[in-house]
């Protein structure tokens, strides 16, 4: 018993190691690409003030922008939804929902659309308004379109900060006298922690979304590695990609401070007592801020599909695309989320599993296009790599590889959660360790890994940035499709394709959105 | 032969002594009560018996085996033992009898003799009639009485109960006390429990061990 228990987890952390060191290869290839083929020139075009500044300050910017728009409106509608009446709660909730599973670049095009040249607004603007003057391919445009994807981010973060903040402790800390210290040591860093992280992340995801800055031609870090991974210039993607890597580590850095960090204050209202109108003013304005940012996109897109003809001719011309991207999603959350879960079994010391977060997270950090030239430094070569470069496994592999680490850490802070008497309990009574892993560990850990499955396919099934790169001859994802598409402007046929796409993905992350509400409602019930 | 032998075992955790050079012996069917405050070492001690910790020094012998020290090491679930857990260690996502079942999964039963063996237990416990019920929707006394059946299913020579009535009334830590002292005289069964109330070590007729905090 001793010894099985000891072989299963060593053949687990052997398999892992095995598949990390795959996925991880791309990142050492290219970097030792670049440094065997850069030379002086490259170098000195790369360290040009003139041109890395720009390249700084937009890509910040974007980021910036759009983190600090989905911070205002998603407190906004965070504080909202703690006042308002339950079927509003609901709805709210939805349609939030709804705005996190479609993609960034489907808010670009519906931004596109509405400020383009036949887009509604300057169809029915008179002409010498100032609306005319809106640059539609524009830096605002990419931070406001995805504000409108990730703001659900923040306010998710804020609802939940906000709840926590339980009146109880108030009430003690109140009647002891305690009051503000009570609100300067424990309210507002309960508050402001969630909306912090979940600021950084909007960050970080608005700093790496390729399609967005591609789409609305903002020319930042991404494009410029893209453009670099395109030509194959190893040095230049590789030294491009440096500033990016430097921001998220900052950034995350920033965040683990800034996270512990008790001293700031903001007057979040955590007040129950306000006056009536006041409440309603609050919560239909929140409702009115996620009319804005979540539906009324989704309008502008669906009614430019219309009529229901361009389904029909979207199902004939792009059904094997859309096909393909099913399928393929599918298999690779399926393999992301099951090697996620084995992670979180075999790697039990914090420290390693630790050690297997950060490493996790690498392949995402160097950015997509530059992942993507990694895999092809690997795989494309003569003998079985080529295969692989040649078939559907490239983009399995790249997947894992750039989502793996969401796998690592959702089921890891699953696994986490648990008490570990309940896997002593089990060993007690004689329970072999494999068994304990699956019926008591992994049965426990399933909202997470149901949760994870959702996101990992959503996040393929959208994926462009590597998939562009190195998706094999012969096979179109609808993605890459729609993305290309979506360069020569909105029409019908385009839009449809955003609507079906994203209803795809609507459908699958509420799926298992409630698989994961109705498990975890048991899993995580303490008595 | 005695059920469970202690020689002078020690553990420390980080430089901190939670038990020291601690001997103790227990005959078959007999109890124990390792009695004293919080932080005395009552828990670590069950678990260096249990094997969920190895000693520093010193000697585990169960039923006559040496199963920790001097070079040997067998496996919690290799040693006949079963425990409840100070926190009950409940799975939150089984039902009750699933809690059982799980326990004699692997025990050559069919699973009509399974499911029968493990609602017979649960009956002696009171707990007929939440079968289906997941923790959650059990009270604090129900829950810890589950434990105790899912202890008991496996048929152990030796029980260990890390205060096991601190959530029971008196007439319910009676009825259980009695529950287990019947296995005590029909199985040979042998219990050590801790506890930092006399009145625990009474029910069960076990004897008092007082243990100090280093
Ligand atoms: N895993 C552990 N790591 C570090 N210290 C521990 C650990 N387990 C117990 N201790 C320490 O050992 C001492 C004895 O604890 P414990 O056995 O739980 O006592 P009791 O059950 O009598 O309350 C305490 O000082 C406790 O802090
Ligand atoms: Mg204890």
């Amino acid at each position: 018993m001793n010894e099985s228990r000891h072989l299963s987890r060593y053949l687990a952390i052997l398999t892992l190691s095995a598949v990390g060191l795959v996925l991880i290869l791309p990142v050492v290839a290219v970097y030792q690409r670049a440094i065997l083929t850069s030379t002086g020139a490259d170098f000195d075009a790369i360290f040009q003030f003139g041109r890395q500044a720009p390249l700084l300050a937009r890509s910040i910017a974007v980021a910036g922008g759009a983190a600090v728009l989905a911070l205002i409106l998603g407190v906004w509608v965070g504080i909202a939804v703690t006042r308002a009446h339950r079927i509003v709660k609901i709805a709210i909730g939805f349609a939030a929902g709804m705005s996190l599973l479609t993609p960034p670049y489907v808010f670009a095009i519906a931004w596109i659309d509405l400020w383009g040249p036949v887009g509604w607004l300057y169809h029915w603007a008179p002409e010498e308004t100032a609306l005319l003057g809106v640059a539609v391919y524009s830096l605002p445009g990419a931070a406001i379109a995805l504000a409108a994807a990730y703001y659900p981010i923040i306010a998710i973060a804020a609802y939940i900060a906000l709840r926590r903040v339980d009146q109880r402790w108030k009430e003690a800390a109140s009647i002891a006298g305690q009051y503000h210290s009570y609100v300067r040591e424990i309210a507002l860093p309960a508050i402001i922690s969630p909306i912090a992280a979940g600021f950084i992340v909007v960050f970080l995801l608005a700093l790496y979304d390729f399609p967005v800055h591609s789409l609305l031609q903002v020319n930042t870090y991404l494009i410029e590695i893209h453009a670099a991974s395109e030509y194959h210039n190893y040095s230049a993607a590789v030294l491009l990609s440096i500033p990016l890597v430097i921001i998220s580590g900052v950034f995350l850095i920033a965040a683990r401070t800034l996270i512990r960090n008790r001293g700031i204050y903001t007057d979040a209202g955590i007040m129950n007592d306000e006056p009536n109108s006041f409440r309603l003013g609050l919560v239909g304005s929140g409702c009115l801020v996620v009319t804005l940012a979540s539906i009324f996109p989704m309008v502008v897109v669906a009614s430019r599909a219309m009529p229901p003809a361009t389904f029909l001719r979207l199902f004939e011309t792009a059904g094997q695309e859309l096909g393909s991207s099913l399928i393929l999603a599918f298999i690779a959350a399926t393999l992301i989320t099951g090697l996620g879960t084995i992670s979180s079994l075999a790697f039990t010391n914090a420290r390693s599993r630790a050690a297997v977060d950060v490493v996790s997270a690498i392949p995402f950090l160097i950015s997509g296009p530059l992942l993507g030239l990694g895999m092809i430094a690997v795989y494309n070569r003569p003998g079985p790599a080529g295969m692989v470069y040649d078939s559907a496994a490239i983009l399995l592999l790249a997947w894992a590889a750039r989502f793996g680490f969401v796998a690592q850490w959702g089921i890891g802070a699953g696994v986490r959660g648990q008490a570990p008497s309940g896997r002593e309990a089990a060993r007690v009574a004689g329970v072999s360790w494999l068994r304990m892993q699956f019926a008591v560990v992994i049965a426990q850990a399933r909202p997470y890994i149901a949760m994870v499955w959702g996101a990992t396919f959503v996040l393929t099934f959208r994926e462009i940035d590597t998939a562009v790169l190195v998706a094999p001859p012969g096979l179109t994802l609808a993605s890459v499709r729609l993305f290309t598409l979506m360069h020569y402007g909105p029409d019908g046929y385009v839009m449809a394709m955003a609507l079906t796409m994203s209803a795809v993905m609507i459908t699958v992350g509420a799926s298992t959105y409630c698989l994961f509400a109705q498990w975890k409602r048991i899993t995580d019930a303490r008595p | 032969m005695h059920a469970l032998e202690l020689r002078n075992i020690s553990k420390k955790f980080d430089g901190i002594i939670a038990v020291e050079s601690f001997s103790l012996t227990l005959s078959t069917g007999a109890a124990v009560c390792l009695f004293g405050p919080s932080g005395s070492g009552k828990t670590t001690l069950l678990r260096l018996i249990a094997g969920l910790e190895r000693p520093d020094t010193g000697e585990v012998l169960i039923a006559g085996h040496s199963v920790a020290g001097n070079n040997t090491w067998i496996e919690p679930g290799d040693r006949g033992l079963n425990m409840v857990f100070q926190d009950l260690a409940l799975w939150p996502h089984m039902r009750a009898i699933k809690h059982l079942d799980f326990v004699l999964c692997g025990r050559d039963m069919s699973k009509a003799e399974r499911n029968e063996k493990a609602t017979r237990h649960l009956k002696q416990v009171d707990l007929e009639s939440n079968l289906q019920k997941y923790p959650h929707e059990m009270s604090g006394g129900e829950q810890q009485r589950l434990a105790i059946a899912r202890a008991l299913a496996t048929d152990p020579k030796l029980l260990l109960l890390d205060e096991p009535f601190a959530h029971l009334d008196r007439r319910r830590s009676d009825h259980i006390a009695n529950h287990i002292r019947a296995r005590m005289k029909q199985d040979g069964l042998s219990v050590i429990m801790a506890s930092h109330d006399e009145r625990d070590a009474e029910r069960l007729g076990a004897t008092l061990i007082p243990m100090f905090a280093p």
